[in-house]
């Protein structure tokens, strides 16, 4: 600040507005705008893409809600990607006749999800759990999970309150155009959709229960699964010239070399996990953790990274909660994840009608109520 | 509710096309203040509890001390006021600071206290609408101004929306009066304060959050992880996040106020392109510096009372300043830093007689101020003093491979280096200017761009603006 007491008067509040006519600048500014909307949203149209519904904080904290009201009629679906895709919630409520709620969120850890269900004693509910090794492997939980968890932990039911509005405005602006497809940025669908020479189809579709739908008869294979392969083990080793067979070739002689994770930290979170599920089944609730379908080179990355007798098997054996591995499971073992990591669409019926059947789910003829409960 | 975001901008018209078809006034400047105790209540409704005592207690007071002789029953209440205002603000908002050091010097003496926990929330503006509100009851008391308005008029200055969570820190003797007089937008004023808001949001949402803060954010989240270009870039990125960020809300802010007729003071005026500290603080958040001159500085005996008082009353000032921003001995250090090269400064052009200084002496003055303050920036930006002495340390970490990416490191370090040469071009001019002398063309064409950018990357992570916490 000055140093001087010579010049204490408040700051100008006159303001000399600049010359020209701003009003029609801004007007001819929003005419422009509007313009590049529309050109992006015909432009991408006739790219055959549509517009999603996002899969956002709101949706997942009103599943979360209903995870809580619903008391024992919920299936609880908890995981990541795998159980959003792999599971038909139709086809799991007429078989099982109760409630799926679907909290399970892309590419994150199931701990702090679990964490949560166990923590509130108005879950009573079924909790299908989609295991994998890497949640329990890895020392801290941040994830996206947990932002979800504390948004509903701090959820407001005040209808004024403004990250309610928000969300709500947001949700319907961006599952009504095409710029906003599948949660992207309007800047993303501009250089990837739009500017790319060879965009990626929209081959997933989000459904408003948050559960997914995918076609892998959109994609362009092998590419699009020796890069979930890349993904999944952490390395692009795919060079300019190099054909499919010397691609698999060299991801086979890499996988060969992975060792196996260090299990210290897996080991330390089993107790952990186990009081998560105890605490479910304590008020009557069932856990259920299951490892779903991998294929091919992603499962052989998985397999050679986490060694079941190392990783799964050991949990499997401390846990007082259902287990079930796909593999297992003869019903379950001739499903092929096109992409080596996710079920397509049309498999997923068929899945799940396995899945039922194999946890036991559905109900027996004599407890079955009169009408099934709906939310 | 953020002004980058969709509630904002249904409430904004929402208010705009029912202010503009209220028959009176009167029924304007009422609608103004529900609209602005809706726009406040939308981060926690509890705290509108906070504002409408704080309003009413120092509009009774001011009100008692306009009407009073002078004697000690005014300046009595002149500290009432005083009491009531900073412990408000001092209970929300340095409560839990006071308790965790008071017990820390406990524990130096070997006593063991265990405070209560502190979970109390932060009600969102209060450092600015209490700033506001003090300079009220002060001008009444010194009879700068007359302590007879309405409630009304009142509680419209200390809510009025736009200045409300995180200034300009508007004056009494500034605002009031444009409250108390009908006032229109005209054409000009509405256009130009639309362009205003376009701009500051692009300054907020692409400068700001797209640019600087992801760099930003990912070093000073691990700074022991990256090396000197990696750390300088982050560095460099603080000065344009902070200034962007906070420059851009108050343009926003600048910019509401005018479509509704109201005129704010400028809070920035290119400041990092001052020459010299005493510059920089009248060209950095300029509607609290000047507040802290001539409501503590002054006071305090300004530079009446020779060299050592003169340099203990900058200190003091800047320490207070510094604590202004938040509850942390890291802003008390940024504070103090900025006191001490002051001070520095001041004893320097003492002892130089020269009053003109070639242009290049100039350049490298504005430079050098440049520098210093971006890395006084680091202290402000650490969340302790560890992580700001690992990343002062990072900045001659030579060792450490680039690992913020190419992309983003060219993007932050390139629109550091644009800032401060488009800074040193408006140095002695104005927004305002600059832009008055662009074709009519260039003038959309620059909106468009700003607008169609927010477009572009709107529907990611929504990011406060950074002075809300203050």
């Amino acid at each position: 600040m000055p140093l001087s007491t010579s010049s204490s008067d408040a700051p100008d509040y006159s303001r000399a507005l600049p010359s020209g006519d701003w009003l029609a600048a801004i007007a001819v500014a929003f005419g422009l705008l509007v313009l590049t909307i529309a050109v992006m949203e015909i432009a991408l149209a006739e790219r055959g893409f549509a517009p999603t519904i996002v899969d956002s904080p709101r949706l997942w904290v009103a599943q979360r809600i209903a995870a809580s009201q619903l008391g024992r009629r919920a299936l609880i679906l908890v995981g990541d990607s795998r159980m959003q895709l792999d599971v038909d919630t139709t086809a799991l409520r007429s078989q099982t006749h109760l409630t799926p709620v679907q909290l399970a969120i892309d590419g994150t850890s199931f701990v702090p999800v679990l964490e949560g269900l166990a923590k509130d004693p108005t879950v009573l509910g079924t909790v299908v759990v989609q295991f994998d090794d890497v949640s329990l492997a890895s020392k801290t939980d941040s994830s996206r999970g947990a932002d979800l968890q504390a948004a509903f932990d701090h959820r407001s039911s005040w209808i004024l309150d403004y990250a309610n509005t928000e969300d709500w405005l947001e949700d319907n602006l961006h599952s009504a155009l095409r710029s906003y497809a599948d949660g992207s940025l309007p800047i993303s669908a501009l250089v990837d959709r739009l500017i790319a020479p060879r965009p990626t189809p929209q081959y997933l579709r989000t459904l408003p229960d948050r559960s997914r739908a995918a076609d892998y008869g959109k994609v362009a294979m092998p590419d699009w699964y020796f890069g979930r392969v890349m993904k999944n083990l952490g390395e692009d080793l795919q060079q300019p010239g190099m054909t499919y067979e010397q691609l698999y070739a060299l991801l086979v002689r890499r996988i060969g070399t992975l060792q196996p994770e260090p299990n210290q930290a897996y080991e330390a979170n089993i107790p952990r996990i186990n009081a998560m599920a105890d605490a479910i089944r304590r008020r009557g609730g069932r856990v259920i953790f299951v490892v779903f379908p991998t294929s091919g080179l992603v499962k052989a990355v998985d397999d050679a990274r986490y060694p079941r007798a190392l990783f799964w098997a050991r949990f499997a054996a401390s846990s007082r909660a259902t287990t079930l591995n796909f593999a297992d499971v003869p019903s379950m073992q001739g499903f092929i994840c096109p992409d080596g990591s996710h079920l397509d669409a049309r498999q997923r019926t068929a899945f799940t009608t396995a899945l039922v059947a194999a946890l036991a789910l559905a109900p027996t003829k004599s407890a079955l109520p009169v009408r099934p409960p709906r939310l | 509710m953020l002004f980058n975001s969709l509630t904002f901008l249904i409430f904004f018209v929402v208010v705009l096309v029912v202010y503009r078809v209220m028959p009176t006034w009167t029924a304007r400047k009422r609608f103004l203040l529900v609209a602005s105790y809706v726009f406040y209540s939308s981060w926690n409704p509890p705290y509108v509890a906070i504002l409408l005592f704080s309003t009413t207690m120092d509009w009774w007071f001011a009100r008692q001390i306009g009407r009073m002789e002078e004697g000690p029953p005014r300046k009595a209440l002149l500290v009432a006021s005083l009491l009531v205002n900073l412990g408000l603000l001092g209970f929300f908002k340095y409560g839990g600071f006071l308790l965790a050091n008071f017990q820390d010097a406990a524990a130096l003496v070997g006593i063991i206290y265990r405070p209560p926990t502190w979970d109390i929330l932060l009600p969102i503006g209060i450092s600015f609408y209490t700033f506001a509100s003090l300079s009220y009851t002060i001008d009444v008391y010194h009879r700068n101004i007359r302590g007879d308005c309405s409630y009304l008029d009142y509680a419209l200055f200390v809510s009025f929306f736009p200045h409300l969570v995180a200034g300009p820190i508007v004056r009494a003797s500034k605002l009031l009066p444009q409250i108390q007089q009908p006032r229109e937008a005209t054409r000009a004023m509405f256009g130009w304060g639309l362009s205003l808001l376009a701009m500051g949001l692009f300054s907020k949402v692409i400068l700001a959050d797209t640019i600087f803060a992801p760099v930003v954010e990912r070093v000073y989240g691990h700074p022991e992880q990256f090396g000197a270009l990696d750390t300088w870039a982050a560095v460099l990125g603080f000065s344009g996040q902070i200034y962007f960020d906070f420059s851009g809300y108050s343009l926003c802010a600048i910019g509401i106020a005018l479509t509704l007729g109201f005129e704010f003071p400028d809070n920035f005026r290119a400041p990092y392109a001052a020459r010299g500290f005493s510059d920089f603080w009248r060209r950095w958040h300029i509607t609290l510096s000047s507040w802290l001159r001539d409501y503590l500085y002054i006071p305090l005996g300004g530079n009446r009372g020779g060299r050592w008082r003169t340099d203990c009353n900058v200190m003091i000032t800047m320490l207070i300043g510094g604590l202004w921003h938040g509850a942390s001995w890291m802003y008390v250090l940024w504070g103090g830093l900025h006191g001490a090269y002051l001070v520095a400064e001041r004893h320097l052009r003492t002892n130089d007689s020269r009053t003109e200084s070639p242009q290049r002496a100039q350049i490298a003055l504005t430079l050098i101020t440049f520098a210093v303050v971006t890395l006084t920036w680091i202290p402000f930006r650490a969340v302790d003093a560890h992580t700001a002495a690992t990343a002062l340390a990072g900045l001659f970490r030579f060792n450490l491979p680039e690992r913020v990416g190419t992309l983003p490191l060219v993007c932050c370090l390139g629109a550091a280096f644009v800032m401060i040469g488009w800074q040193f071009a408006l140095r002695d001019s104005s927004l305002e200017e600059r832009c008055g002398r662009l074709s009519s063309g260039a003038q959309g064409l620059i909106l468009a761009v700003c607008l169609i950018c927010l477009y572009l990357w709107s529907g990611g992570d929504e990011r406060a603006f950074i002075y809300f916490q203050f």
